[in-house]
């Protein structure tokens, strides 16, 4: 069960980063300018989660 | 009559088929420890009976995927489980390319896998090669569900999936050993990029503005642009990762 969790959720860090992406997304909801902010904190997210052992 | 062509839409088909190879390569590492240790014949059982869970729940998701399709909220929860996937895949492979953590090899788990069914009986091991075809096959299944959207989606999506399982499994026939020399780093970083660009992009699109005006860069061309921004941005934080941490050479990450 834990397995399959992992497996399509990840563990709470990478649902944390993408619970943020999403934040962003919706604030910026307005604003062409998502479509540069969003990508660039989805990659600052993948460098952070890069660093977790 | 259609031509097969216009049926495949090769942004999809091209990340269904990398992300399926290099899953299928690591259930094929365990399905050929487990056919060394027990047999040929109830490993075969075992990774048959895995592929058909994965196929019968490919093709219930499938379905409602397609009833769907034209939802936003369907292409919403879509996105958020690409960018789960792919955010994951994405750091593993910064994470290995700057040395952070140890690259994947198939040799390694291969011996890691047989060592682990030296204790094992004929029951226990052919378990390891069912859960171990259902693992791998449950990330493509996902993956092949996610990239379903739009009129081509699924046969693309499907196809390549299907393609990779059978590429991997006459190479794997062919040799007999396990498929060390895939690439298997660099196509994961590919792959990573990749889903997290389609993770964004149907994100975006899927929450346009409170007055519903349209958001500016759409299509194909937005959806490369975030692939590519992905796989360079990404090859870049490796780059000063390397360069500015000291290496932590994480045993058996």
């Amino acid at each position: 069960m834990r397995t399959l969790f992992k497996t399509l959720f990840g563990n709470l860090a990478t649902i944390g980063a993408v619970a943020v992406v999403l934040a962003a997304e919706l604030l910026l909801r307005d604003l062409p300018v998502r479509w540069l902010v969003v990508p660039s904190l989805t990659l600052a997210a993948a460098a952070w989660l890069s660093l977790r052992p | 009559m259609h031509s097969l062509t216009p049926m495949i839409d090769w942004s999809v088909a091209l990340p269904a088929f990398l992300a399926s190879s290099v899953e299928w390569v690591e259930a094929f590492t365990i399905v050929l420890a487990v056919s060394l240790q027990v047999g040929g014949r109830l490993a075969a059982s075992a990774a048959a009976a895995g592929l058909a869970t994965v196929g019968l729940m490919t093709l219930l998701a499938g379905g409602l995927v397609r009833r769907g399709a034209d939802l936003g909220a369907v292409r919403l929860v879509i996105g958020i489980f690409l960018l789960l996937f792919g955010l994951r895949w994405l750091g593993k492979a910064i994470a290995r390319a700057a040395g952070l953590r140890s690259l994947h090899d198939e040799g390694h788990e291969f011996d890691r896998t047989r060592a682990a069914l030296s204790r094992a009986d004929r029951g226990a091991a052919w378990l390891v090669a069912y859960k171990g075809v259902l693992i791998e096959g449950l990330e493509v299944w996902l993956v092949v569900v996610s990239l379903a959207i739009g009129p081509s989606g699924w046969t693309s999506s499907a196809g390549g999936a299907l393609v990779g399982l059978l590429l991997v499994a006459a190479t794997g026939l062919a040799i007999r050993a396990p498929l060390a020399r895939v690439p298997e780093n660099s196509i994961k970083f590919i792959v990573g990029a990749m889903i997290t660009g389609f993770g964004s992009f149907w994100t975006l699109e899927s929450l346009p503005g409170r007055a519903g005006q349209a958001s500016g860069l759409r299509g194909d061309w937005a959806l490369l642009g975030l692939e590519l921004f992905y796989l360079g941005g990404g090859l870049l934080v490796a780059l000063l990762l390397r360069r500015f941490r000291p290496r932590l050479r994480a045993s058996g990450a």
